[in-house]
């Protein structure tokens, strides 16, 4: 057991598992996974891993252009630091979890609202605290890939992020499921930035078709810290996400962004929060997504400002691309105000490729395919653009092998 | 004749009230007997008796709305459900009751009439005690009556029509109002005929614990026009009263309706009301909706575009002050090609009031050419005041162009320095960055109502400071 696992069971007991009837759950396809269903029938897994080896930091490099690699295969993970990011600490918390990180999972615990979103804490299958220290800078980013073994069909990996003072970095969270047919995915990731910290984190997922992945991430930010974000999910049959930048302290800032593809027969799902407990706080989002024939996706979008929230900006923006007849792009941007001195708006818009864009371009001897590519493109180049540069070709290709 | 001591709150204008003078009143509570007693006060045929019992048995059935404003306070066992103020309906204002006329005169309706509208209804309580409309609207074929009166002259428009835009079991308070309904209006305006001139219903609630349930059914046959107008008050009591309406509109071919909210009800009623409409092949549906008064408003007027090239459109005007919750919105169904849909809201909130819009853009598979707009502003007067915004789109067609904004602002210090440089006062700088605010709506109504708006505005703003 890690130090607060207990607690969290606690928590996990008091909640219920997410219901058709809450309005969050509406719209999610909740008979095609039935999460109870999987926790009697995995109620012996997960419930370990005290006697995993200590992690070791292995031998060889890591592959050019991160700073840090990170590759968990169900029990057992391997790290290929580089020189430059020797001092980024790395726990199992199985093994030892530092005290300051205890704090930040009481307060993730204390905001837990169903069962799906506290399996992965009160019962991990992989716990891992990555720890960067104050005044610390990385060039380059992180790599962690939480891969699934290819034999068990469950994974709850829990992931904190501890940005200390002054410290800045990029993180790559990659889910890899392409191992293993039918994998059921429910993570979580808790970041927590620090006075003045700059943190990037960009998660990602790969499934296999039939798939599923629920991942409920929250992020408090301190005096000035900044962080930006990126979801990305493409495949997969069935994924939703809850997404939540809580705004603690003034002159904390978040930049969130999304892109999602939803292709025949997959449902993505995003929620996402941008919730400001101080004033003086800034978050701005923008979440980019194409649809094709028999795909869904639903994209809902919070922005809450607290009473004594005053000087507040905040903006949410969604955007559909329909590329089919059959896509369905369900859009909910909404607003909870309690405070007059704030400046929050919020759009949203749903539409195909433009015919005249289209024509335009086939006019210049581009074979339509060849336009409906480009456009694509362009649509998502805007949100790609914030994955660090090794990683962003990867994404791209991905985006348009997708569609 | 002294009028009954009430009390007082603010400028509400309204908030007078004459003693229950009501020839006929049905018992606290609701129950079959009462559903009974009802039909059997209006001579009903057995159809509409039986439509009201499957009602009963629906608002039995049907949940509390959970999911917004906390209608907790609302007990249905300590409301009068019904309450015949006259024994007929009369054609001159002169005929009615001297409290009664009273009533409408302080409120202006007699004077509106004879200046700018085409025919006038007016409902106290539970009936319609004065009802009129110009001859020559009337040689055309409009038929402008109390629902009542329809049922018994117009039987087969009436059960081809009724309760087929909003069933019986569409929702709890939809269900309450085919239970026991009582007044509102039936419109007919045959093919082609366009009614220039607004018609006009008045809806006024004297008694105390009150339940007011009227049903309005308009229908415009292809090709014609009307624009309906209403306008409600209340008494300011220390117990809440309930206004539970429902109201369908049927455009059909080619019809263009618009309808009139200025909902001005004192601040002890719940206002949970019902309104939609379907718009068939290139009809057109506006739903101006101005929410000033009541305590709790529940209502999101809604438009279905049943046919191609139908156009539905939503203005929504709220103001919430203290202790009022107004929670507002608009629906758009899209269910048929080449239709477009605008929604307006503008809502302001003050002194801890809380608006909210609420609102549904949805458009069904296989379509093309579908456009819609949607713009949310709030405007927050004071750091007590909250203000939500809940758009839900569900986008189900491709050849879609579907755009949504919201803006949440306050009266920005820049442009109240600006004004007062220029001399004016801080009160009248916010009245004027206000009235600026709304004026895109405003200016949708027709003129004697505008100006009505922006009194009203001016009083609900009296005394604020930035």
């Amino acid at each position: 057991m890690y130090p607060i696992q207990a607690e969290a069971q606690k928590i996990f007991e008091k909640l219920s598992w997410p219901q058709q009837s809450w309005e969050s759950w509406r719209r999610t396809p909740l008979e095609k996974f039935k999460p109870e269903q999987r926790f009697r029938e995995y109620s012996s897994f997960g419930k370990g891993g005290a006697s995993r080896p200590s992690p070791l930091l292995e031998g060889g490099k890591p592959r050019n252009g991160w700073a840090l690699e990170v590759h968990w295969v169900t029990d057992s993970w391997k790290c290929y630091p580089t020189e430059g990011a020797s001092w980024v600490e790395l726990y199992d918390w199985f093994i030892h979890l530092p005290e300051e990180a205890t704090s930040v999972l009481e307060k993730r615990i204390q905001g837990l609202s169903n069962r799906l979103q506290a399996w992965n804490l009160a019962y991990p299958t992989h716990g891992l605290l990555l720890k960067v220290p104050p005044h610390t800078r990385l060039l380059k980013p992180i790599l962690i890939q939480l891969e699934a073994d290819g034999n068990t069909l469950l994974s709850l990996p829990h992931l904190l992020i501890l940005m200390g003072k002054d410290s800045e970095a990029q993180v790559v969270v990659r889910f890899d499921g392409t191992k293993t047919p039918g994998i059921f995915y429910s993570g979580g990731i808790t970041y927590q930035g620090e006075e003045n910290s700059q943190g990037t984190l960009v998660v990602d997922r790969l499934l296999p078709s039939e798939g599923t992945f629920f991942l409920s991430f929250e992020g408090y930010l301190r005096r000035d810290a900044t962080l930006s974000s990126l979801e990305v999910h493409l495949g997969g049959v069935l994924s939703k996400t809850t997404w939540k930048a809580i705004l603690e302290e003034p002159g904390a800032k978040a930049d969130l962004r999304g892109s999602y593809v939803a292709t025949p027969g997959s449902h993505v799902e995003m929620e996402l929060t941008q919730l400001h407990r101080s004033g003086h706080t800034q978050s701005n989002s923008l979440y980019k997504g194409a649809v094709s024939s028999g795909g869904k996706s639903v994209f809902q979008g919070l922005i809450v400002v607290g009473e004594g929230a005053a000087k507040t900006d905040a903006y949410l923006a969604n955007r559909n691309l329909l590329l089919g007849s059959g896509a369905r792009a369900d859009s909910i941007p909404r607003l909870v105000i309690g405070n007059d001195d704030v400046r929050c708006t919020h759009g949203s818009t749903t539409g195909k490729l433009q015919e005249s864009q289209l024509f335009y371009l086939r006019s210049r001897g581009l074979p339509e395919r060849e336009a409906r590519r480009l456009l694509i493109e362009g649509f998502f180049e805007e949100v790609v653009s914030k994955i660090p540069e090794i990683y962003r070709d990867d994404v791209a290709n991905r985006i348009a092998e997708a569609l | 004749m002294s009028e009954a001591v009430t009390v007082e709150i603010g400028e509400y204008k309204y908030g007078f009230a004459f003693p229950d003078r009501s020839i006929f009143k049905t018992r606290k509570g609701l129950d079959e007997e009462i559903v009974r007693t009802i039909s059997q006060m209006k001579k009903e045929p057995e159809w509409m008796l039986q439509y009201r019992l499957r009602g009963l048995e629906a608002f039995r059935r049907k949940p509390m709305p959970t999911w917004r404003a906390d209608l907790s306070e609302i007990n249905f066992d300590e409301i009068y459900y019904y309450a015949k103020p006259t024994e007929d309906r009369k054609e001159k204002w002169e005929e009615l009751p001297e409290e009664i006329r009273k009533t409408y005169v302080r409120i202006g309706i007699p004077e509106a009439e004879r200046k700018f509208l085409a025919g006038v209804g007016a409902q106290y309580d539970s009936e319609i005690v004065y009802h009129n409309i110009r001859s020559d609207l009337e040689r055309k074929g409009v038929v402008f009556c109390a629902p009542e009166d329809a049922v018994r002259d117009y039987p087969e428009l009436v059960r081809k029509y009724f309760g087929t835009v909003i069933p019986f079991n569409d929702n709890k308070f939809a269900a309450l109002n085919t239970a026991v309904w009582s007044g509102g209006s039936f419109i007919y305006v045959p093919k082609g005929v366009r009614v220039e001139i607004p018609l006009q219903a008045y809806f006024r609630i004297n008694l105390e614990s009150f339940g007011q349930f009227e049903r309005t059914l308009i229908i415009a046959d292809e090709g014609s026009f009307v624009h309906y107008i209403e306008g409600c008050t209340a008494p300011i009591y220390s117990r809440n009263s309930l206004h539970s309406a429902v109201v369908e509109i049927l455009a059909l071919k080619g019809a263009r309706v618009r309808y009139t909210t200025i909902q001005n009800w004192s601040n002890n009623v719940y206002n949970l009301v019902t309104k939609r409409a379907v718009a068939y092949e290139e009809a057109v549906v506006e739903w101006v909706d101005g929410n000033i008064g009541s305590k709790r408003t529940m209502k999101y007027p809604a438009v279905y575009l049943l046919g191609p090239k139908a156009h539905g459109e939503v203005l929504s005007i709220a103001f919430a002050g203290k202790g009022q919750e107004q929670d507002t919105g608009g629906k758009i169904v899209h269910a048929a090609s080449d239709t477009s849909s605008v929604i307006t809201s503008k809502s302001i909130s003050k002194d801890g009031g809380i608006a909210s819009y609420r609102g549904l853009i949805k458009v069904y598979p296989q379509l093309t050419g579908i456009k819609s707009h949607v713009v949310c502003d709030a405007l927050l007067l004071d750091p007590q005041s909250k203000t939500n915004t809940y758009p839900y789109m569900e986008i189900e067609s491709e050849d879609v162009s579907m755009e949504h904004e919201a803006r949440v602002s306050r009266i920005s210090e820049e442009q109240l320095f600006y004004l007062r440089s220029r001399g004016l006062s801080e009160s009248e700088a916010s009245l004027m960055i206000v009235n600026g605010f709304l004026d895109p709506l405003v200016k949708q109504l027709p003129l004697e109502y505008a100006v009505e708006l922006n009194r009203l505005i001016e009083l609900e703003m009296e005394g604020s400071v930035g």
